[in-house]
């Protein structure tokens, strides 16, 4: 995703010979060489962008500077644009070319802001148009809101609807943001697209004139490159003159986030060629092992015969079920994820008796913790060889796929049970983890798992709902169920 | 020739813009009432700032940023900034740093790094920088000049019921985490500990942070700024963990750090669970807030590492207050904030 950006932002861009192969820059090396002083090279660079590009591929025919389009129109809606406004509005115009386009689109934020129902309707439009959930269109407008905030260009604020009571929030451009917005004004705005048409050499003078220009504008002493650019004078000013631009305006135009790369190297060419460094495919990553296999986690259950008697009326009652599940469902396993399916709205007060009652019936002993006693911090305790063993449980409503979070829990429950003596145990019984689902990726967990027990000499296992009640289904219909040992000292993800 | 230019302000920054008219000889912090200098006469003068190149009220210099050794590879944040507000910057003229108010928000590090003592932080807790030269103690010099040798430094940065000492559990709560970790990794620089911390969204590096003493112990962070300290001395055995079989720390020599903002009731589990911890496992939480960094900070204390008990709790003593003194030998026993040395009643 950085490298996206970095590659919208013009920081970067893929080489001649490899789309997925980056290289800095000039820009990208400006940026590095303004230090602490970036944040106006920042803004430059994300006034920058504007589509058609040839540096970034873009769906749609939108020919907008969008960040420049949003600041402007901001300027004439009271000085800022909600987030949905910034949809609708500048980041769904197909031109920003005329006068006229921005004109319409303030009009259309003017009237959206008689009542909330306008501007959701408007955006429930856009949604449908585009194919594009409201939540996700909502997300897009993360960065560059962010981006704004950072460059303290907005703050945000409330606006009261023009229509009807109520207040929605606005991001309104603070003093500086007003200003930068307004120099909009004195910049003569060029896109890619215009720059194409010129003959080579004014392309060229246009480019790097306009590029020094945004470093003059971020800080940056252009002295030392004002000889060349003095040579280039007259092709500039021919290509102004092709373009129908004014001469005392200097243009807005980026064109490391507008050119192709073939044009960008070679009018800028004292970029140094960077060397491809060699990767090893098998290195490590701040130490780790890079693509570690956690498949040596995945513990293939033991099942031993097993006749289960001694049980209470709500085993009694989910004996019966899991029975009657397996005669309606040809196999154990779809009659497990029958079963693990309606459960799937579970709350903590229905889940945690229901992991218990589960553990039971393979024939252990299995209780819940009480509610209220704090020096209990695991969910619930399990028996097996005689040792007890903590159970950390997450309901599906608290968490539908186990995480990084249980673990640390279930290191907290091993410790406090060894340490405050009130049940016996012993260091290498397990720590029990059960929860509605294992993620597919499983990897974090797998690797902390494994860390904690070199580290510790903890064991952590981990049983979904799923293969509880696999295990379950199979100890009531076929009297057979997990063996004791494997339970007692599971470390990883039981498979069944 | 190279189309790379130079930024401006990079370029005419370099040794001092200022330089003192005689020898320092000390530098004294009065609360409120800034900086002052006592030169060879023995007379005192007003601080005032010599436009340092590489403004150390501004940025943390890449040495007190590295971790070194194993931690080397930890993926921190890079910001070298030391306001964690972004509220100090250079004035137009680049010579003298200037205080945004709305964004500063009183913590005192840009002044506890100032060399010279040209920052205060004000009785409204805002920081000030003296650029005026009121005493007429420094000429303008050019740009070669390196630094005056440091000055013995006496004094405080302010009283510690001045508006940001008195009000860290608020102002914690208004910063964001990225702010919040920085404030934090930065107090700990001011006291001589090395920190890194963790980028906001990266999720891979499990610990808030990583810290390197001057005694060269390694430390795990946990930050915990919420009503959420419950939950760190667990976070920080995962730490721990991650520690010893990524980076290759052994774990008997890992400092586990809690940095929250108050101390939980002496009835917490929290006291229990670090208990416990050290009962099973053998390793000695530590728990620093966020109010005795301040006041260590703020005293111009340094911590040269976390021997046995220093800021070490257990069910049966929850009180800092000894281990702070124990660096602030004149330090008041009453706390900035409810919760600052001793769990609020």
């Amino acid at each position: 995703m950085y490298t996206e950006l970095f590659r919208i932002l013009g920081w970067v861009r893929s080489t001649e010979d490899s789309a997925l192969t980056f290289t800095f820059t000039l820009l990208g090396e400006q940026v590095v060489e303004a230090g602490r002083y970036w944040r106006p090279l920042l803004g430059e660079t994300v006034l920058g962008i504007a589509y058609p590009s040839h540096a970034i591929n873009t769906r749609g025919h939108q020919a907008i500077r969008p960040f420049a389009t949003i600041l402007r129109t901001m300027l004439s809606c009271n000085s800022g644009l909600s987030r949905d406004e910034m949809i609708v509005g500048p980041l769904s115009a197909l031109s920003d070319r005329r006068q006229a386009d921005l004109d319409a689109l303030s009009d259309r934020i003017h009237a959206l802001r008689e009542g909330p129902d306008a501007i959701r309707h408007a955006i429930e439009e856009v949604s449908d148009q585009r194919g594009v959930k409201v939540n996700t269109l909502r997300n897009y407008t993360r960065w560059p809101i962010a981006i704004m905030r950072d460059l303290k260009w907005t703050t945000k604020e409330r606006e009261p609807y023009r229509g009807s009571n109520g207040t929605f929030e606005i991001h309104r451009l603070t003093p500086a943001g007003r200003k930068r917005a307004e120099s909009l004004q004195s910049l003569f705005d060029l896109r890619v697209t215009e720059v194409d048409r010129l003959p080579f050499e004014q392309k060229r003078a246009l480019s790097r004139r306009a590029h020094f220009a945004m470093m003059e504008r971020s800080g940056f002493d252009v002295s030392t490159v004002a000889g060349q650019l003095r040579e280039e004078e007259d092709a500039y000013r021919n290509a102004l003159r092709a373009l129908e631009a004014p001469d005392d305006i200097p243009p807005l135009f980026s064109p490391f986030q507008s050119l192709s790369i073939t044009d960008a190297n070679v009018i800028f060419p004292s970029r140094p060629k960077s060397t491809l460094v060699d990767q090893p495919e098998d290195g490590t990553l701040y130490e780790t092992a890079v693509g570690r296999q956690v498949d040596h986690l995945l513990i293939p259950s033991n099942l031993v015969a097993r006749h289960v008697l001694v049980e209470g009326s709500n085993q009694s009652q989910l004996r019966k079920t899991l029975q009657e599940l397996r005669r309606l469902h040809h196999s154990p396993t779809v009659a497990a994820e029958a079963f693990t399916e309606s459960r799937r709205d579970d709350t903590q007060g229905t889940f945690y008796p229901l992991v218990t009652d589960l553990i039971q019936l393979l024939g252990f002993k299995s209780s819940r913790s009480r509610t209220g006693v704090n020096y209990q911090r695991w969910d619930a305790c399990a028996w097996a060889k005689g040792l007890a063993i903590p159970i950390e449980i997450k309901s599906p409503t608290e968490e539908l796929f186990l995480s990084t979070k249980a673990v640390r829990q279930a290191i907290e429950n091993k410790v406090v049970l060894l340490a405050r003596g009130e049940m016996a145990t012993d260091r290498e019984a397990t720590s029990l983890i059960v929860g509605y689902q294992i993620p597919n990726e499983r990897g974090d967990m797998a690797t902390l798992i494994d860390d904690i027990d070199v580290a510790f000499g903890i064991r952590i296992g981990v049983i979904d709902l799923r293969a509880l009640a696999l295990l379950a289904i199979q100890a009531v219909t076929e009297s057979v169920s997990l063996e004791e040992n494997q339970f007692a000292y599971l470390k990883g993800f039981l498979h069944v | 020739m190279s189309d790379l230019v130079s930024h401006k302000r990079a370029m005419h920054r370099r040794g001092r813009l200022r330089w003192f008219n005689a020898n320092p000889k000390q530098l004294l912090m009065r609360p409120d009432r800034g900086g002052a200098i006592q030169f060879a006469d023995d007379r005192w003068r007003i601080a005032s700032c010599l436009g340092c190149h590489d403004a150390p009220c501004m940025e943390l210099t890449e040495t007190e940023l590295s971790i070194g050794g194993p931690l080397q590879s930890f993926p921190g944040d890079p910001s070298r900034d030391v306001c964690p507000t972004d509220a100090i910057s250079w004035n137009e003229a680049g010579e003298v740093p200037t205080i945004d108010a709305d964004q500063c928000i009183g913590c005192g590090l840009c002044a506890a790094r100032c060399p010279y003592g040209a920052i205060t932080v004000d009785a409204d807790g805002i920081a000030v920088v003296e650029g005026d030269d009121p005493d007429g103690i420094t000429h303008a010099t050019n740009t070669s000049v390196g630094p005056h040798a440091t000055l013995a430094r006496a004094g405080t940065l302010g009283v510690l019921t001045a508006p940001f000492p008195s009000r860290i559990p608020k102002i914690m709560a208004d910063l964001s985490d990225t702010q919040g970790a920085l404030l934090a990794r930065n107090m700990l620089a001011a006291i001589g500990v090395t920190a890194s911390v963790r980028r906001k969204g990266d999720t891979n590096v499990r610990m808030d942070g990583v810290l390197l003493t001057s005694a060269n112990q390694v430390g795990v962070i946990e930050l915990a700024t919420g009503p959420t300290a419950l939950e760190s001395p667990r976070a920080l055995l995962e730490d721990m963990a991650v520690l010893h079989s990524r980076f290759g720390v052994h774990v008997a020599t890992i400092i586990p750090v809690s940095m929250i903002t108050a101390l939980p009731n002496r009835r917490s589990e929290y006291y229990r669970v670090i208990d416990d911890i050290r009962r099973v496992l053998g390793v000695r939480c530590h728990t620093v807030t966020l109010g005795a960094l301040c006041a260590l900070t703020w005293h111009f204390a340094k911590l040269n590492g976390f021997s046995d008990n220093l800021f070490t709790t257990t069910a049966r003593n929850t009180d800092l207050y000894p281990s702070l003194v124990r660096r602030i030998p004149d330090l008041s026993t009453a706390e900035p904030y409810p919760g600052a040395y001793r769990p609020a009643k």
